[in-house]
């Protein structure tokens, strides 16, 4: 059986100093993970936040929780991933994800396309860090992205790759997961709409969900770690759990931003 | 799993529920107990369904769950 690891959330905008004591912390009670969501609203973005958290701390490991592939070209993220697991000796983790948050693609004029659109942009990102992040030049002919020898600096001190965590409620990105990345995380399922599907919030849906990441890992599920997030309910410590549970929906409802 | 699909089906045509209050406290997508209950959740999810890597979301509330299940 695999030991527990767990993330926690650092509070998203702080000072330098406040984000220093969160990761000190997070460190001492246990926390392997501190993570930064990454939104471009109400926010330090994820990168030097993240920087700052690994300069305040020795074990603890950092990822934005989680990159949305749409806002950089992947070769320059990696650059800015490779930087950042130089400077923390190693201690990088790798979330992303192919964006759901419509409103900040409408902001800034970045097209928001259909969901198999984004999931392949997402595959051929994911093959393009990887590229980066390997030792010599690198060249990649996508339908989204074009490399041409290109031998990127700096590469990750983990290699040939930090851990990818890629997460999702469907089976397309699932299967992805199984096949890409070491750290894979369940979600429900979200129909059009941005609706979860309760039905997906269950302990046989879950089961479901790792059949197909064991289905598109094969040999590779032994070294696959298995996450899961609170993503439909705020987290709540109570002695009598049944009054909150019985006022959370039960039919369809909107996915809380996070 | 077959009987569960037929329950909620039913629940669905009868009331509109599609999803149990038991179902709810069971999700691995729900974290609402006590640390005890929690702790416990998180043993069993790892126990039955393999899973080890659990985000807590804010540091504090869940602080005293990690204490116990750090490093195990």
């Amino acid at each position: 059986m695999r030991p527990f690891r767990f993330l926690a959330e650092a509070r998203s905008i702080a000072t330098g100093q406040e984000l220093a004591d969160t990761a000190c912390r997070a460190e001492s009670i246990g926390i392997d993970v501190l993570v930064i969501p990454d939104h471009l609203i109400g926010q330090l973005a994820p990168i030097p936040a993240l920087a700052t958290i690994a300069a305040a701390t020795t074990r603890l490991r950092v990822a934005a929780f989680v990159l949305n592939n749409d806002l950089r070209h992947p070769a320059v993220l990696a650059q800015d991933l490779a930087s950042l697991d130089v400077l923390s000796e190693g201690r990088l983790e790798i979330a992303i994800g192919a964006g759901w948050n419509q409103p900040e693609y409408t902001a800034i004029g970045v097209p928001f396309d259909p969901t198999p659109v984004r999931q392949a942009r997402l595959r051929e990102a994911i093959t393009v860090l990887k590229g980066c992040f390997a030792e010599g030049a690198f060249s990649f002919s996508g339908e989204h992205y074009t490399i041409t020898d290109y031998d990127a600096a700096p590469k990750t001190l983990q290699q040939p790759h930090p851990p990818f965590f890629i997460g999702g409620g469907g089976r397309r990105t699932l299967t992805l997961a199984g096949q890409e990345a070491q750290i894979v995380g369940l979600a429900p399922r979200i129909r059009p709409g941005v609706i979860v599907d309760p039905r997906s919030l269950t302990v046989a849906a879950t089961a479901e969900k790792i059949g197909w990441v064991r289905d598109a890992a094969g040999d590779r599920m032994a070294d696959i770690e298995i996450n899961i997030y609170p993503s439909v309910s705020p987290v709540i410590v109570t002695e009598r759990p049944w009054p909150e549970v019985e006022s959370l929906p039960r039919g369809c409802w909107n996915v809380r931003a996070s | 799993m077959a009987r569960g699909r037929i329950t909620s089906a039913r629940l669905l045509e009868r009331t509109g529920v599609v999803i149990t209050p038991e179902e709810l406290l069971d999700s691995p997508h729900i974290f609402i107990g006590s640390i005890e209950g929690l702790t416990e959740k998180f043993l069993r999810l790892r126990e039955e369904l393999g899973i080890s890597s659990i985000m807590i979301g804010e540091l504090d509330p869940l602080a005293a769950v990690v204490g116990r299940l750090s490093g195990t």
